[in-house]
């Protein structure tokens, strides 16, 4: 009995023994872990490892699934990806997009798009956030109902809107023909929206197409919730003292919106405008989803990115699509540098 | 230039709260009238109700002889200097300044004069080209002040102009806003909390609580005659003293005992019409600290002396604040300065100037005269 007492006490105090030299082996390990960083720190040049370190999953994850694609894209650009030695060829793909219409009629295209969707959305937007800033009760109601599209998975919206435009089952025909007006072909009508809604006087082949009007319209439907929050939380901070001494001033809503809150907007209104023209220039879930291919009637919906997926998947002209693709990227960085340059000189910071 | 007149004004916030109970108030003509209250009084809602930043629930101003309920701020004719400065932040002075003037399609010959005129009035021609970021709290005043300048509006509104400044700052501010007035001679709505500004800047005071204007007269009537303890608790620092007890007639004589019965005063002769009512009744004394007069024999006279025990003395250098324990009741006397300062922890004996002293009633707390 004493015997077993014994070795149970001698048990507990080894027991505790292994507990005290873990516990100061840890406490050495972490000093020594101290002193290590100490030591780096102490020299500027000696920081870089550890820098590097600490930035290695950034710099694995950018530089996996970023960097080293777009440069793998470039060199695919350089070859002839149709042939199967797949030759070097130089910047043969380049000058042969340049020289090919589909080319320049798919940058047109993106062009409408750009511009027919950005601004439209950008002062729909901001009008929406200035009348909803003004209401006190159900700001927050409205917010939600605006933002749902924004949330709602592209595919998804854009399969519904192409069967509300339905030439043949749509609901939308079917309540302009009840209003007594013409049914249109929406997203199978390949002639100018212009044209369309002029009754003919514009001609057909001016301004973007039927189709592309519809995407465009579905894309600002889409994407101005988003804006609408964002240009919600630039109007809260605006002190309200400034908007009252604009009225003591004199000026009037118009007035005191142009010359006093949408200078103060406009580090909001810069980042909304690079931000969307980038996605802008890469739009392609719409595109595809309410077209079936992307491209649409004659082709009037294929912008840039629809025109390098087709020449991926479809015609396999690897090569090509990436000296697409790299131009394409040349196009935004260029645009976004000039929006820098032109519009970032006007942005007001505080 | 003109008067500003509210009659019967109300204000309704949602949610029925009064923030201002019927308001009748007559600003004349060049006049320098202060509002003053704690928060939440009513004294800003009442200055943006007249700017035409606040709808009036009921009631009507005139500005001038116009009755402007229904006309917007930009066609009252005003101009308001705002607590936070409201300076627009991507405009230069010169254009803060020159805003309201190119709103109202002045020409630019005249703009640039009258900037110039209003920047060289309050010094700060040198800061025309710069934006507000750049300036210092009390320069960003000044240019608040110089854009209502160059409107040369019929009626100037400050709404707490002062209140983000530091101490130093706020006082030159004060002499200059009251030199303004003098230089301009134009009608001036002050907005503030510091009793102080008020009775140093205004012409008259108007004390308000709890949405209802309590007194309006000039600073050292209101200094004087209070018409209720608010009032007379409000205006002067440090504050008034208040001690309850009961006023009792002795032989022919009214007598103020306090609650402890450790304190007896006997009322003034000047007040006796008024007072002889109320004999036998609770009744509210009120004691400014500078009526509190050193005892120098220190030997108490029945009747216009109190013994009190020192809590804290503040030497403020030209007078001694003493803050005093009387029967549990703490009260603070202001006396100049002595060959020997009073010891803390120490039976005092101060005369009361019975001429100064103040009574209310202690059910309606209104002053009895």
């Amino acid at each position: 009995m004493w015997f077993r007492v014994l070795i149970a006490l001698g048990g507990l105090a080894a027991l505790a023994a292994l507990h005290r030299t873990l516990i100061q082996g840890l406490d050495r390990l972490l000093a020594a872990l101290d002193a290590l960083f100490d030591a780096l720190r102490g020299k500027r040049w000696r920081d870089a490892p550890l820098a590097l370190f600490l930035l290695s999953p950034a710099v694995a994850i950018l530089g996996l699934f970023g960097m080293a694609p777009l440069f793998y894209a470039v060199y695919l650009s350089l070859f002839n990806s149709r042939r199967p030695d797949r030759p070097f060829i130089g910047l043969a793909n380049y000058s042969r997009a340049l020289t090919q219409p589909d080319f320049w009629k798919s940058l047109l295209v993106t062009v409408y798009y750009v511009v027919g969707t950005i601004p439209v959305t950008m002062m729909l937007s901001f009008l929406v956030a200035t009348l909803l800033y003004r209401i006190a009760r159900g700001r927050g109601f409205f917010r939600t109902v605006y933002f749902l599209p924004y949330i709602t998975a592209v595919v998804a919206a854009a399969t519904v809107w192409a069967a509300l435009l339905h030439p043949q089952d749509g609901p939308v025909n079917a309540l302009l023909v009840w209003l007594g007006f013409q049914p249109k072909s929406w997203l199978l009508e390949s002639r100018g929206a212009l044209w369309v809604f002029s009754g003919g006087w514009i001609p057909a082949d001016i301004g973007p197409s039927l189709a592309l009007f519809c995407i465009m319209l579905f894309e600002i439907w889409h994407s101005s919730g988003f804006m609408i929050v964002i240009f919600l939380a630039g109007l809260t901070v605006i002190p309200r003292d400034l908007e009252e001494a604009a009225r003591i001033d004199g000026a009037g809503w118009f007035q005191a919106t142009r010359a006093v809150t949408l200078p103060i907007l406009s580090p909001t209104i810069f980042f909304l405008l690079v931000v969307s023209t980038i996605k802008a220039f890469q739009a392609f879930n719409s595109f595809y989803a309410m077209t079936g291919n992307g491209r649409g009637p004659q082709n009037t919906t294929q912008n840039l990115t629809v025109y390098i997926y087709a020449n991926f998947y479809e015609f396999g002209r690897i090569g090509y699509g990436c000296a697409v693709a790299t131009l394409l990227a040349i196009g935004i960085v260029v645009m976004t540098a000039v929006q820098w340059r032109l519009a970032g000189r006007r942005v007001h910071y505080e | 230039m003109a008067r500003v007149e509210l009659k019967n004004v109300r204000k309704v916030y949602p949610g029925n709260v009064e923030a201002v109970k019927n308001a009748n108030l007559n600003i004349h003509d060049k006049e320098f009238i202060v509002l003053v209250g704690p928060s939440g009084c009513g004294k800003s809602t009442t200055l943006r109700m007249i700017a035409g930043l606040e709808e009036i629930s009921d009631g009507e101003i005139y500005i001038g002889d116009t009755l402007v309920n229904d006309v917007p701020p930009k066609n009252r004719d005003i101009a308001m200097v705002f607590q936070n400065y409201a300076l627009y932040p991507h405009m230069t002075v010169y254009k803060n300044m020159a805003f309201g003037l190119m709103l109202r399609k002045y020409p630019k010959a005249e703009i640039e004069q009258r900037v110039h005129e209003a920047a060289q009035i309050l010094g700060i021609e040198h800061l025309l080209d710069r934006k507000p970021k750049a300036l210092s709290g009390g320069e960003r005043q000044r240019v608040a002040v110089g854009r209502a300048i160059v409107r040369q509006p019929k009626v100037f509104l400050f709404d707490e102009p002062l209140s983000n400044l530091d101490a130093k700052l706020r006082v030159q501010m004060r002499a200059e806003i009251s030199k303004l007035h003098t230089r301009l001679q134009s009608t001036m709505i002050y907005v503030t909390h510091d009793q102080v500004e008020a009775m140093t800047m205004g012409d008259r005071i108007v004390v308000m609580l709890d949405g209802v204007i309590q007194q309006i007269a000039p600073p050292l009537e209101l200094y004087h005659h209070p018409v209720n303890k608010f009032v007379a608790g409000f205006i002067g620092s440090p504050p008034m003293n208040f001690l309850e007890g009961d006023l009792v007639a002795e032989n022919g004589a009214l007598r103020f005992h306090d609650k402890s019965h450790t304190l007896h005063i006997d009322v003034h002769e000047s007040q006796f019409a008024a007072l002889k009512h109320y004999a036998g009744e609770k009744i509210i004394l009120g004691v400014r600290p500078e009526h509190f007069l050193e005892n120098h024999s220190q030997q108490a006279a029945p009747g216009r002396s109190m013994t009190a025990n020192v809590e804290v003395v503040e030497p403020m250098g030209h007078e001694v604040y003493l803050y005093l324990d009387v029967g549990g009741q703490s009260i603070t006397a202001r006396i100049p300065v002595g060959e020997t300062e009073p010891a803390v922890n120490k039976p005092h004996v101060l005369d009361i100037d019975t001429q100064g002293i103040h009574f209310f009633d202690i059910q309606t707390e209104a002053a009895i005269t």
